[in-house]
């Protein structure tokens, strides 16, 4: 097993550097991180919230030499457009469209989708769209069950059931430092391991101008996905994707049980909780890397080799 | 006779003994002796660390006894994990260690968990496997040359009871 994490850092990273590109879909300029060799098997990574292809650059180096790595930045985050709510629509079905336009011109038609956090709902529709697209799954703290879900959304789940009644406290939450510092470090066991622009980037971000509008819209549709669960379940169990689970363990939001969940439906799936949180690359990436990298190439073992 | 009940502060020195005369003697194909690996998995089994397990709300812990000594500890933890399981040396294969698996397997349905994820040494997986665990994944590094081996157990595949736990747990 070390020897697998040791020939990463030995792994020629530079021969494959990271390009910053991005591309028009639909009037709006997708920002995106890709590196590989063209011809190795692809690896969408798909963001949380409220990170950006950013939070996969410890990933990157550790990977690029054996696949494809593409990560977009979603509509409204990091480094690809934001327009305002009044001119773009911020729902979790929109954002997959411009990801899966994306994939589309980039002519990446067989991928692994990498998924944390809001990368989990965007994923899981385009799996769900495009079955055959999808040569497996890599589950990092994303979920697709009710009991994934903490006690912590019981705020989001009341907001959802009355918009106005909740809706100042969760601008609060969104507009505030020490929630944005909170995301990176709470569950966290060593937190000088935790590099404070996370949350610092994040935290100004967050409050630009505009941006809590956008990102009010976006989570007030969260609820969407809460009732494609079934849905989502239902194309895990008829399709059966290799599935890898690497999973925070300390997540205060996303529950070990919401982990475990994935086993019932994929009875094959490989599952890994590590003492780590929400943002587990942070904590341990070069451990995901390697998890990553032997799951990948036991499970593609024709198309890495 | 043999009993398997919740350990309280009283059995922190004893239990903390099982605990590393367990690691130390028996779990020998996990360390192989390796001073460094063994330094490391030792170094948190404390009492005072017993003691805070003991404390938080979110684990179960319990000892097996017999004529007042201690031959096995085991802590569930609320987040679907068995923490810590050790048989003092001389009680395997005695049925003790199933007895402290049992208790923890009632404790955990009466949270309302679903499933329980563990992560085994080399020694113990046949074990864990006889209780119905499945390996899930590969082994994992630890400190020096420990490997971990992931295992899980669905603890109830039926889905049809899990809205009511949903529902209750929510209220």
């Amino acid at each position: 097993m070390q020897s697998h994490a040791t020939q990463f850092l030995a792994a020629p990273g530079d021969a494959f550097p990271v390009k910053h590109r991005s591309v028009t879909v639909d009037g709006i300029q997708i920002f995106y991180r890709e590196a590989g060799p063209p011809d190795a098997p692809v690896i969408v990574l798909l963001h949380g919230f409220p990170s950006s292809s950013r939070m996969f650059g410890a990933l990157f180096p550790l990977l690029s030499s054996k696949f494809r790595l593409i990560a977009p930045d979603f509509p409204g985050f990091g480094h690809s457009d934001a327009p305002a709510p009044a001119t773009f629509t911020y729902t979790f079905d929109h954002l997959a469209d411009c990801i899966r336009k994306l994939l589309g011109h980039l002519n990446v038609s067989r991928y692994a989708l990498y998924l944390q956090d809001y990368g989990g709902p965007i994923g899981f529709r385009l799996a769900v769209q495009n079955p055959k697209h999808v040569t497996a799954l890599i589950i990092h703290n994303a979920v697709v069950h009710l009991e994934g879900l903490s006690e912590a959304w019981a705020v989001r789940k009341a907001w959802w059931l009355n918009r106005e009644a909740h809706e100042q406290k969760i601008r609060e939450s969104l507009l505030s430092a020490q929630v944005a510092q909170q995301r990176h470090l709470a569950g966290v066991s060593q937190p000088e391991l935790i590099d404070p622009d996370t949350w610092s980037e994040e935290f100004v971000f967050l409050t630009k101008p505009g941006m809590a509008e956008i990102q009010l819209d976006l989570a007030f549709d969260y609820q969407s996905n809460v009732s494609a669960y079934p849905q989502w379940q239902a194309y895990l169990r008829d399709n059966r994707p290799p599935t890898l689970v690497v999973w925070g363990k300390n997540d205060p939001l996303f529950t070990v049980a919401g982990a475990l969940a994935f086993a019932r439906e994929v009875p094959e799936t490989e599952t890994h909780l590590l003492n780590a949180s929400h943002f587990a690359l942070d904590e341990k990436p070069v451990l995901i890397a390697s998890l990553v990298y032997q799951f990948l190439d036991s499970r593609l073992a024709a198309s890495v080799a | 006779m043999i009993t398997v009940r919740p350990a309280e502060q009283k059995d922190a020195e004893a239990a903390i003994g099982v605990v590393r005369r367990s690691i130390t003697e028996l779990c020998v194909p996990d360390h192989h002796h390796d001073e460094k690996t063994l330094a490391t998995w030792l170094a948190n089994k404390t009492p005072q660390n017993f003691l805070s397990w003991l404390s938080n709300v979110d684990n179960f812990c319990v000892v097996a006894e017999s004529n007042g000594h201690l031959l096995g500890v085991g802590v569930l933890q609320r987040r679907c994990e068995i923490l810590l399981f050790y048989l003092a040396p001389g009680s395997q294969r005695q049925g003790i260690g199933r007895m402290i698996h049992a208790t923890l397997e009632r404790k955990a349905a009466q949270w309302g968990l679903e499933s329980l994820y563990l992560e085994s040494t080399a020694l113990a997986c046949p074990f864990y496997e006889a209780l119905g665990y499945q390996p899930t994944g590969r082994p994992v590094l630890h400190f020096g040359v420990l490997q971990c081996f992931p295992h899980a157990k669905q603890l109830q595949p039926d889905k049809s009871p899990k809205r009511m736990r949903q529902k209750s747990r929510a209220a």
